[in-house]
């Protein structure tokens, strides 16, 4: 049922017309969500996810797929989380968050935790711009045709009914 | 487009605003219960709250009506405080930091009295015993101690003592005394005549032996001879016959004036015979000590009366003083001796923990606490008014610039407080120590019970400054005392040998009072009283029964001069007659050989 579930929000999110923004700036969010290590700062970017109108789909999506390649990423993120956490000039404002009350939770002061936020933050609005490209693309080139595959069809005919069932009841 | 997500903001508002609620109605109640449990693990006894009040705004608390019982004592409160205020540091609070800048803390009661028993219910008992089980070895210490010295310090002197003296003076009898005892003098004055009638004996049967008459008659026979020979008639066998004879008195002569210097020498002898009052004098000397050392004074231990007396109530105080200092301690850790510095890198399974400089909080810190309080234990005691501060609380002294130290001090119309300590538990060999003066007190606030060895302490206005010190080699815990003005017992009440025992500490108006306990090689502990009212109780006590005993040495002197004077005269009278008629027979028998010795001079003189 979990799996059906996944796969119908999956292709209401594509063959449907729920805003594009909306489901670039989840997978954007997403991200960063399955790029961070650290369980605290997964649960405000969660906070974040659920407090803006942003595709909640397209976020787990985006977070699933980025947490897969984060493994093969994890040695850049040291470096560079390292590097930025010796900055001289920051060295000041980092001590002020490390002994602020609930931020050193976050597990900034990690290598990896900060080059993963870092090149998470950097690569937000690409994302999001370059996803929100790919899913116009998509509806405006490739829906037809996707919505023709038999597996789409039995899927869509498949919410369709559960949406029956549920008016109803 | 609507960028807020309401619905998932508006459940989040509910549950902040239960969690609000929640608080609001059952904080304070959990908080008052958390204080309470934690509280009564440490004290091992019940403790109360009236009434707790925290506000989130400040985060403050309010505490009145904190009673604490005492688990030596179920019916009397270790503490009792009117109130309790302090804000805590927010932010610290979320790293399970308590920082606490300023707390105040009034109307600070010791020993009060409580109306019910102060007992913890049995499971929570059970609870605490299996808490206290983990106490550190400076209450191991001090509990076997405890055990030795507290046997040692029951044994209180026998008041019998004093009736023994009392019942020895009172049934005095000097004839019964000195028949039991039995006179030496008496004994050599028999010894004394039996030795000079022996030679007196000797003497008469030396004159009786000597035979001379004999010689007498020898002598006057040979001058008859002599006078009756005519030197004219020129017969030379006569006169040669009468110069053998001549020659033969000569020697007679010799020997009659030998006679004559040896009854001379016998008769000085008899004469000159011993003193025998003379003689005995040493042997009666000798009779008066041996009979007075059977009513001397009995071996009274006044040595050890002070640590009898306050042995006790010192055992216990150190005990409080000790209990406090272990949960400091337990609560307080000193450093230990390899604490490391922070590493400034730290290697983790996922990267590398840049360590920054951290503001660092100990668990527990509070900064200040204004204490007040009144020292009087019930309502009718007017006790001493105090204040002060103790600064620097922690949990971890080694994070804190400072010792903890406390300033406390007090004073009304007639008595003083001062108490100041300082507990450094900042450095691997820490250092506590506290002073405590008290002036002006009445005895009543030491709680000593009455004792008939006892002067009547309750009455006394005491001094007494008190010192602790622990460090990492030993403890020191020293006490000096001193009563003042003492007040005398009514001897009217009493009777018996307590009477005598009344008038003995009523002598005593003033005494100190040395209490020591120490421990240098945290093995064992040293409890040392010293006091000088053994001194003054044993001073009085010879006062008081050596004039009778004085009196009675006297009375033993005269019977038994006056017994071996009669014996000595009974002995003179039955040695005189011997005596007198050994001197007739000398006179006689001297007088005739002068008689003849003078007859034979005139003889032979010119012959």
């Amino acid at each position: 049922m979990f799996l059906m579930k996944i796969l119908k929000e999956i292709i209401v999110m594509f063959q449907t017309d729920v805003s594009p923004d909306q489901i670039a700036w989840g997978a954007a969010l997403g991200c960063i969500l399955g790029l961070v290590p650290n369980m605290m700062m997964k649960i405000v970017l969660f906070v974040v996810i659920m407090l803006f109108r942003v595709n909640i789909t397209a976020a787990l999506i985006s977070c699933s797929l980025y947490a897969i390649l984060s493994f093969a990423l994890d040695p850049l993120f040291d470096v560079i989380g390292f590097y930025v956490l010796n900055i001289d000039i920051l060295n000041s404002f980092y001590t002020w968050l490390y002994n602020l009350p609930v931020v050193p939770f976050t597990h900034f002061n990690n290598s990896v935790v900060m080059g993963s936020l870092l090149f998470g933050l950097i690569m937000f609005i690409p994302n999001g711009i370059l996803a929100k490209k790919i899913l116009v693309y998509y509806r405006t080139h490739l829906r037809d045709k996707v919505s023709k595959w038999k597996v789409v069809k039995i899927l869509s005919a498949a919410i369709n009914t559960t949406k029956v069932v549920n008016l109803v009841k | 487009m609507k960028m807020i997500r309401w619905s998932f903001v508006s459940i989040t508002a509910i549950i902040v605003a239960l969690i609000v609620v929640f608080n609001i109605f059952f904080l304070d109640k959990i908080l008052k219960n958390i204080i309470i449990s934690s509280a009564q693990m440490v004290t091992g006894a019940k403790v109360e709250i009236d009434y707790l009040k925290t506000s989130l705004k400040n985060c403050s608390i309010t505490i009145n009506g904190l009673r604490c019982a005492d688990r030596n004592d179920y019916f009397k409160n270790l503490v009792d405080i009117n109130r309790i205020a302090f804000g805590v540091r927010f932010s610290p609070l979320l790293r399970k930091k308590v920082i606490i800048d300023e707390m105040s803390v009034e109307g600070i009661k010791l020993n009060t009295d409580r109306k019910t028993s102060g007992q913890l219910p049995p499971k929570q008992e059970k609870k605490y015993n299996k808490q206290e089980k983990k106490d550190g070895k400076l209450t191991k210490l001090f509990n076997s101690a405890k055990e030795k010295t507290t046997a040692e310090f029951n044994n209180l002197p026998s008041v019998e003592a004093f009736n023994q003296i009392q019942e020895q003076l009172k049934d005095f009898d000097v004839d019964k005394l000195v028949e039991q005892t039995g006179l030496s003098s008496v004994k050599r004055a028999e010894a004394l005549s039996t030795e000079l009638q022996d030679k007196y004996k000797k003497y008469q049967e030396q004159l009786a032996n000597n035979n001379y008459q004999e010689k007498i008659d020898k002598a006057k026979s040979l001058v008859d001879d002599i006078s009756k020979t005519n030197f004219n008639s020129f017969n030379l066998s006569a006169l040669s016959d009468t110069a053998k004879k001549v020659s033969e008195l000569k020697t007679i002569k010799t020997e009659i004036d030998g006679m004559i210097s040896d009854l001379n020498n016998i008769k000085k002898d008899v004469s000159s015979a011993a003193d025998i009052s003379k003689e005995l004098k040493s042997s009666i000397s000798n009779d008066v000590d041996a009979i007075s050392q059977k009513i001397s004074l009995p071996n009274i231990n006044t040595k050890n009366i002070s640590q009898m007396l306050f042995g006790k109530k010192w055992v216990e105080k150190a005990e409080k003083v000790i209990y406090y200092i272990s949960i400091v301690k337990k609560y307080m850790p000193e450093k230990s001796a390899d604490e490391k510095e922070v590493n400034t890198v730290k290697e983790r399974a996922l990267g590398r923990d840049v360590i920054f400089r951290q503001i660092l909080y100990p668990a527990l810190l509070i900064s200040e606490i204004s204490v007040s309080g009144n020292t009087a234990t019930g309502k009718d005691v007017a006790g001493i008014d105090f204040e002060g501060v103790i600064r620097n609380i922690s949990s971890s002294p080694s994070m804190v610039v400072n010792p903890i130290i406390f300033d406390i001090k007090g004073n009304n119309t007639t008595q003083s407080l001062v108490a100041i300590g300082t507990f450094d538990h900042r450095k691997y060999n820490y250092e506590d120590s506290a002073t405590v003066s008290l002036n002006g007190l009445s005895g009543t606030a030491l709680n000593i019970e009455p004792n008939d060895y006892l002067p009547l302490v309750d009455t006394a206005e005491v001094n007494a400054v008190g010192n602790f010190s622990l460090n990492r080699k030993g403890l020191l815990c020293k006490a000096d005392v001193f009563f003042n003005n003492i007040k005398e017992k009514s001897v009217a009440s009493v009777s018996g040998n307590l009477k005598y025992l009344a008038e003995v500490t009523n002598t005593i108006k003033s005494f100190k009072v040395n209490l020591e306990a120490s421990s240098q090689d945290s093995e064992n502990l040293n409890i040392k009283i010293t006091s000088d009212i053994d001194k003054k109780l044993s001073d009085a006590i010879s006062k008081m029964f050596s004039s009778k005993v004085n009196e009675a040495k006297a009375k033993i002197q005269a019977k038994v001069n006056e017994m071996a004077q009669a014996k000595v005269k009974e002995v003179e009278k039955s040695l005189q007659s011997q005596k007198d008629e050994l001197l007739k027979n000398i006179n006689l028998e001297t007088s005739s050989l002068e008689n003849i010795s003078k007859k034979i001079s005139d003889s032979v003189k010119g012959k």
